[in-house]
């Protein structure tokens, strides 16, 4: 080979230049601490690199949003905390209070502190943090409440919610939320009548109809889901009725207005029983289980309803719940355990999360799952949340490796039992009562050695002579165990005075259609020769001599709303005035009332137009009253005598059909529900009245008067005249060119007159009464109202004129006058309704202590998070650190080798390469 | 017969010459050592023809005298095999060197990975509207958020015009280049025929132009690293130059090219020739580098990030424009929002469609068709009653398929209609494609007869990466930020943050952009622009050394050592001098002859 000189050269200068590139390269390493500077020099590290500065900026970007999120609940959580001393000592006061030892004074100093403690509670919930009202729901920049004071003592009178029910949520990881806000309305207005429907699906519901909502027209079309009917009633009922979709898709009515119930009634179809919001027959409910996986990611189970009836008064069935845990939420492992409950009384639903907490942490080790009372639910949720933990893997159910099968499925502490309790003699009375028991296939499959089938229905007659509930139940269980196919599987127990059937299978498959209880007579009409037990009727026992002397009554036992709208025809019935509440003493005939063909909206009207009937009789007339009562949250018309005396018995006062089914179609008997059952009213029905109200409330009683309360018949102008506002007396009310009225009952009350304004009036206006008795009407939109003018007609028929009000041309606010003379009218009653009122604090203590419970919960969470998300930043720093940053040791070491190389190689060149034969010639 | 008296002077004068013209060339061998382009050369001698003696020493036949050396040729010691390989190779070089240096501008343009990418750039949007979440009643957040999103829309905005600026360059250099090749053909035109006019002039074979020879080869080596030129030698010494098979010289013509506009893409002129208007597809040499940046690498690089940026528009805006700001008004895009084109249905509507109302209802079949080019599909379940998915629910696959249309339900005309609306594509030559498939769904919704409205804008729409800017009502007012949802029944509050949460969420959305997230989309981007630049880079390595060793082949060959040429002339100079001496002696002999010859009767 030859080698030319420049070759030498050139090769060597081309070496010299990759050592020097490479020495380049090297330092710019060292000097920016990088690996690379541009995509080129390693794209799929480029590519993680980019990805893991991703990472990171969101992580940091979560943690940033949990501090947020903890700094507003650690906010909310002192401001309740500080909200429940105040009910603390509000119920202290509350017993203190309701000792008869008390003088007057006591009392006034007594209510002075609730006075005290209600306003500093008004305060705490409008607090803000930082500039936002944190009870205000959306409307964070919206006083949460809004004080209506008295005019004359500057009491606070009433407080009207100014937020929304919005939740406002943290982003705290990939499609993790995490609400951060309560709204101040479900806390310190607590929902006061609410309704619940039964449990849907997120799917469109397939069936149609319509109903009413507060005599709104709701439709219902078979492509809606729960979530769009919910909606419609939200738009269309703004004010009054909050509707939601609870987290097992049940439809959730929560009336806004803390003193109005929620009215519904079916149209068509049988959209409210569809919806089980009407409890479908006495029973609705097969034993139900737990199982509802959620669909989020967080591996959440919680029960399906509420689990009601803490403290237990008995203790939970010993039985055992199979957890299977799984995936990610299970370090990719698949376990089956058995947690066993002995048969424990507990005292709070927290006590029993508690309990099956430990076992869990015993059987899966500690940091697996979650157990807790959320809210009323109990909640079991994994311990691991994030984005690879899917809810399947957290199951209950199934057969744990030792054998154990999974009752935990039915594990529910209080459903199934009838919504409303059974009176004695309400049914079997006349031996002419059966329905039948359906036992679905599932709940007869674990009874083992036959095939399943799904058998026919089993009727139960019921036997003429039982006496009490217990009788009735007696009977039903002795028939079950008579059947073959129902024997061991089916019982009937007394539950606190409620006629409850249940399943005894607890297989895992047990589900809610299992159990079916139909009327085997189905719907109307009652027979006009039933009974009016039969038709729910029963006679309240009274006795001449014993004291309080009380009229004699013929009481509803079913409520009213079912049946609205009446639809009446030429209807008959009769009341028969005995002997002992007759004026002269004689025992009159029974007197024929005909009702004339009208609509009838509501019971105040049904009411009005019983009197007006019995005002044309002679005999009957101002002897006998029809009533509007409230009886658990429910309005009922009751017939009863105005004479208070002695000689007053049950049986003076009697009533009987002349047509069939009017007393049904009255309300006063068993409306019906299309596809059978009996049962009227408003599907589990939750009251409590909530806790600024109760604190206004009992600081009223406590200085001796409640306006609200008060009866109309004992209303004095300012002068102490009385305004003579008997029983009878007619009050209309004109707007707008109509009129309509309202008949004062024995026991109207003013809140009975002021709704009465207020329906006639409609929701654009407020009707309230004051602290000082008088009633008010609030213009909130400050529109004009034409003419507004309300007249009084006695029993005669002659006008009260002392008694009329004339306003027109509202805006802002008018007063309508109706003083209050007396305030101690109830003395006597106080105490009842102080001991009352500690049912109600207690409520509003529950209602801030598991609301605590949640934020404490949600706390827990947030800490969790920070904490892994400060595990995940040092790990992708970690990574990024690795993945990008240059290895400042081996960059030197490296730059060193090539300066020594390029050195040598300089060194050896400048001595080598000139070189040739030409210096050794000559 | 007898030789000639003075046969010995020629002999010897002959091989004096002889050595010294081989001393020359040793010299000029020397003199150009380092050379760049000098093939070294040798010089062949050859006895001259002998003279023949009838009878000198044989009466039979004539015998035969040498009459000395003569130089027949000086010829290059060069490989012509190697050289075209060389021209090959270093048209391959070239194009990797310039698509590698053409990229690090590239890369420059992404400017990843650092703080100041549009990764990061993203990252904090996104975290702005995390933390508007946060505080969504606050001015500062909305400010930080602004910011956060004209830093993003400034950056795409620099992106687009330094893509464009690349390549106006290229097509600078282009130009600058094709000058060059002209400039180049022709002088080998040129030497050409110089070469042949030298060559001719002697027998064949003999003379030979080399260092006019060598100058055009050093001409040709530049050519070939412009182009992939193609060498051809003629028989008269003239070489023709091929590109693409086409002559670009061809002996002593040479064929002109220029860069030619392009009336079809204003940003792309071409290159032909001149009078024959052939059209070159340069694929080698800088000028295919050039071309396959311009018209391949920088286009798709472009077109990725405007449709990750026309993603990121129109899906921000949906989320947006469905939010409340906290002025109480919804309905307002956060970027500037470009509605292109329109295809409306003619027919009305069923009374009473709405998005909610299920396909069944609507009398849909299963089947499918096609927008922009995407499948949609509707499955045989989703149109059965008890299983049906809403007309909402195929709206929102449409929309996730494609990366521009909107579908909504309009009453503009009167009627409800459905209306297809392309927004802000990825570049104004993107039309709104609709196809029917098996599927009823167009005659269901009345297209028979579609409308079709195509807005022109003003100023006029470029595309996304230009367009790519923040609402100026959102900058004028930064209370129209929508933070709030709309959930049916007017501004829910200030402290509402849904809409804020749902674009915040888009960062992890793993189907915002062609099932991907932007985040991964972008990573993806700018990992295949580094893995085709170190592709480029790697190739432009691996040719350099192919290059080098060609060389170093070439070298060695042609490549003058200088101990070898100190070894000729120490040879060829003690030919000098024994030829001298062997003159001496004939000399001597014919000193003696003249000299002493005679003498004797003196």
């Amino acid at each position: 080979m030859r080698i030319p000189n420049t070759l030498l050269t050139s090769n060597y200068m081309s070496d010299l230049q990759r050592v020097q590139q490479d020495i380049a390269k090297l330092l710019r390493q060292t000097s920016t601490g990088k690996l690379y500077e541009r995509p080129r020099d390693n794209p799929s590290a480029i590519s993680t690199s980019l990805n893991l500065s991703r990472v990171l900026a969101s992580t940091m970007q979560y943690t940033r949003n949990v501090d947020n999120g903890l700094g507003r609940l650690n906010f909310t959580e002192i401001t309740l905390s500080e909200v429940n001393t105040q009910i603390q000592r509000v119920r202290e006061l509350t017993v203190q209070g309701s000792s008869t030892v008390l003088t007057r004074d006591d009392r006034t100093a007594i209510a002075q502190e609730v006075n005290q403690l209600l306003e500093h509670t008004i305060t705490l919930s409008n607090s803000n943090f930082s500039g936002r009202f944190v009870f205000s729901g959306y409307e964070t920049l919206t006083e949460s409440f809004r004080i209506n004071s008295n005019t004359q003592d500057g009491f606070t009178n009433s407080v009207t919610y100014q937020g929304d029910f919005g939740s406002i949520a943290r982003n705290i990881g990939i499609a993790r939320d995490l609400d951060v806000n309560f709204d101040g309305h479900s806390i310190f207005l607590d929902h006061t009548w609410q309704a619940q429907g039964r449990q849907m699906s997120g799917q469109p519901l397939g069936f149609s109809g319509t109903f009413e909502i507060n005599e709104r027209l709701i439709v219902v079309n078979p492509a809606d889901t729960l979530a769009d009917v919910a909606k419609r009633i939200n738009t269309d009922t703004r004010t009054e009725v909050r509707a939601e979709v609870t987290n097992d898709f049940r439809l959730k009515l929560t009336s806004l207005n803390s003193s109005k119930s929620i009215k519904l009634r079916d149209l068509s179809g049988s959209v409210l029983e569809d919806m089980e919001i009407l409890p479908q027959g006495a029973f609705n409910k097969a034993q139900t289980g737990v199982t509802l996986p959620l669909t989020d990611s967080t591996g959440a189970l919680h029960s399906a309803a509420p689990v009601p009836g803490f403290p237990l008064s008995l203790p939970v069935a010993s039985q055992d719940m199979v957890i299977t845990l799984s995936g990610a939420a299970n370090g990719g492992f698949t376990e089956s355990k058995a947690i066993k409950l002995d048969a424990v009384t507990y005292n709070s639903l927290a006590d029993l999360a508690a309990e099956i907490q430990k076992k869990a942490d015993l059987a899966f080790g500690e940091d697996k799952l979650i157990v807790r009372d959320n809210g009323g639910l109990l909640e079991i949720e994994t311990f691991v949340q994030n984005g690879s933990v899917l809810g399947g893997d957290l199951l209950l159910g199934g057969t744990a490796p030792d054998g154990t099968v999974d009752t935990a499925s039915n594990f529910i502490l209080g459903a199934p039992y009838g919504s409303t309790p059974t009176p004695a003699g309400a049914a079997g009375t006349d031996g002419n009562d059966r329905f039948t028991i359906d036992l679905g296939p599932d709940a007869y499959i674990t009874r083992p050695g036959e095939t399943p089938i799904d058998l026919n229905p089993v009727e139960i007659n019921l036997d003429a002579s039982a006496a009490s509930l217990q009788d009735i139940i007696d009977d039903i269980n002795a028939q079950i165990l008579d059947n073959r196919y129902l024997s061991g599987l089916v019982r009937a127990e007394d539950d606190g005075g409620r006629l409850r059937i249940i399943t005894t299978q607890t297989g895992i498959q047990v589900g809610i259609d299992d159990l079916i209880l139909r009327n085997s007579v189905p719907g109307p009409p009652v027979p006009a020769t039933d009974t009016l037990g039969a038709l729910g009727f029963y006679v309240e026992p009274t006795t001449g001599e014993s004291a309080p002397p009380v009229p004699a009554q013929v009481q509803s036992s079913f409520g009213w709303p079912g049946a609205i709208p009446v639809v009446l025809g030429q209807q008959s019935f009769s009341i028969d005035l005995g002997p002992g509440s007759s004026i002269d003493g004689t025992d009159p005939a029974p007197v024929t009332i005909t009702m004339p063909v009208n609509v009838y909206g509501t019971e105040a009207q049904l009411a009005a137009e019983i009197n007006n009937q019995i005002a044309l009789s002679p005999v009957l007339k101002n002897a006998v009253i029809a009533v509007v009562v409230n009886r658990g949250g429910t309005n009922f018309v009751d017939i009863q005598t105005t004479n208070v005396g002695s000689g007053v018995e049950g049986t003076d006062l009697q009533l009987a059909d002349v047509d069939a089914g009017m007393l049904a179609l009255l309300g006063l008997g068993a409306p019906t529900i299309p596809g059978g059952g009996t049962q009227p009213g408003i599907g589990e029905i939750t009251e409590a009245d909530n806790m600024i109200n109760t604190m206004i409330q009992l600081r009223d009683e406590l200085l001796g008067y409640s306006a609200v309360q008060s009866r109309l018949s004992d209303l004095h102008d300012v002068n102490g005249v009385s305004y003579d506002l008997a029983p009878g007396t007619e009050i209309r009310i004109f707007s707008d060119g109509s009129s309509s009225s309202f008949i004062v009952q024995r026991f109207s009350t003013m809140q009975d007159l002021a709704d009465a304004i207020e329906s006639k009036l409609g929701v654009s206006l407020e009707v309230e009464v004051q602290r000082d008795g008088r009633i008010r009407v609030f213009n909130p939109n400050n529109s004009v109202v034409n003419d507004i003018r309300i007249e009084a007609y006695g029993l005669k028929g002659q006008r009260l004129s002392a008694f009329e009000e004339r306003m027109s041309g509202i805006s802002g606010r008018l007063i309508y006058r109706a003083e209050l003379a007396s305030r101690t009218t109830y003395e006597d009653e106080r105490f009842q309704h102080l001991t009352n009122r500690i049912g109600n604090v207690d409520r509003a203590l529950e209602k801030i202590t598991s609301t605590l419970a949640i934020i404490g919960s949600r706390t827990r969470r947030l800490d969790l998070t920070l904490t892994q998300n400060d595990t995940l930043n040092v790990n992708t720093l970690d990574l990024q650190n690795k993945n990008d940053n240059a290895d400042m040791a081996e960059a030197i070491i490296k730059l060193k080798e090539r300066e020594n190389v390029l050195n040598a190689a300089l060194g050896t060149g400048s001595r080598v390469i000139p070189t040739t034969l030409f210096d050794f010639l000559r | 017969m007898l030789r000639g008296t003075f046969l010995g002077l020629e002999t010897s004068k002959k091989g004096l010459l002889t050595a010294r013209a081989a001393l020359d060339v040793t010299g000029h061998n020397i003199a150009n050592a380092n050379t760049e382009g000098y093939s070294r050369q040798r010089v062949n001698i050859s006895a001259s023809d002998p003279l023949s003696f009838p009878g000198a020493f044989v009466t039979i036949r004539p015998g035969q005298v040498g009459t000395g050396a003569t130089v027949t040729s000086i010829t290059r010691i060069r490989s012509i095999y190697i050289e075209s390989q060389l021209h090959q190779e270093h048209g391959r070089s070239t194009l990797y060197q310039t698509m590698s240096d053409a990229y690090i501008r590239v890369e420059d343009i992404f400017n990843e990975p650092s703080e100041n990418g549009l990764n990061s750039l993203m990252d904090n949007f996104f975290n702005a509207w995390e933390d508007l979440s946060n505080d969504p009643e606050s001015a500062s957040t909305r400010t930080n958020l602004a910011q956060a999103g004209l830093a993003m829309t400034e950056f795409v905005n620099e992106q687009d015009r330094r893509l464009d600026r690349e390549v106006a360059n290229i097509n600078e250099q282009l130009q600058d280049r094709v000058d060059r090749i002209n400039q180049l053909s022709g002088q080998v035109a040129v030497i050409n025929r110089q070469i042949i006019q030298i060559e001719s002039g002697g027998e064949s074979g003999q003379m030979k132009a080399n260092d006019l020879m060598d100058q055009r080869d050093a001409m040709i080596e530049e050519l070939s690293k412009i182009v992939n030129a193609r060498v051809l030698h003629n028989n008269d010494g003239s070489l023709s130059v091929l590109v693409q098979g086409h002559p670009l010289v061809n002996g002593v013509d040479f064929h002109e090219i220029r860069l030619q506009q392009n009336e079809a893409d204003l940003n792309r002129p071409y290159i032909e020739f001149s009078k024959s208007r052939i059209r070159l597809d340069i694929r080698a040499g800088e000028l295919g580098g050039m071309l396959q940046m311009r018209d391949v690498e920088i286009p798709t690089v472009r077109l990725e990030q405007e449709k990750l940026v026309t993603a990121f528009t129109n899906r921000v805006n949906k989320l947006h424009i469905g939010g409340y700001g906290l002025d109480g008004i919804s309905g307002r895009s956060f970027f500037t929002d470009y509605r292109t084109e329109q295809y409306g249905g003619s027919s009305a509507l069923p009374a009473g469609t709405t998005l909610d109302t299920t396909l069944d209802q609507l009398g849909f079949t299963s089947g499918d068709f096609f927008i922009q080019g995407q499948r949609i599909e509707i499955t045989p379940a989703e149109v059965l009653a008890s299983t049906a998915i809403t007309l909402g629910d195929l709206f929102e696959r449409i929309e996730r398929a494609t990366l521009d249309v909107r579908v909504s339900i309009d009453g503009s005309l009167g009627f409800q209609r459905v209306v297809f609306e392309q927004y802000n594509p990825v570049d104004s030559d993107t039309r709104l494609a609709i196809k029917d498939g098996s599927s009823n769904f167009f005659e269901q919704l009345g297209f028979d007869n579609a409308t079709h409205e195509k807005y022109f804008l003003d100023p006029p729409y470029r595309n996304s990466l230009a367009n790519f800017s923040l609402n100026p009502q959102i900058l004028s007012d930064l209370d129209s930020i929508a933070a709030a949802a709309d959930d049916g029944t007017g501004f829910p509050g200030p402290g509402d943050n849904r809409t804020a949460l749902g674009i915040a969420d888009l960062r992890n959305d793993s189907r915002a952009l062609l099932n991907s997230s932007f985040g991964e989309y972008y990573q993806g981007l700018v990992s295949s622009i580094g893995a085709t630049a170190l592709t480029a880079q790697r190739s432009h390595s691996t040719q350099t050394l192919v290059v080098e060793q060609l060389v170093e082949r070439r070298l060695e060959i042609s490549g003058v050592n200088l101990d070898e040429e100190a070894v000729n002339i120490v040879k060829f100079q003690s030919a000098y001098e024994a030829n001298a001496r062997a003159l001496n002696v004939v000399d001597e002999v014919l000193d003696l002859i003249v000299n002493r010859l005679g003498t004797v009767g003196r």
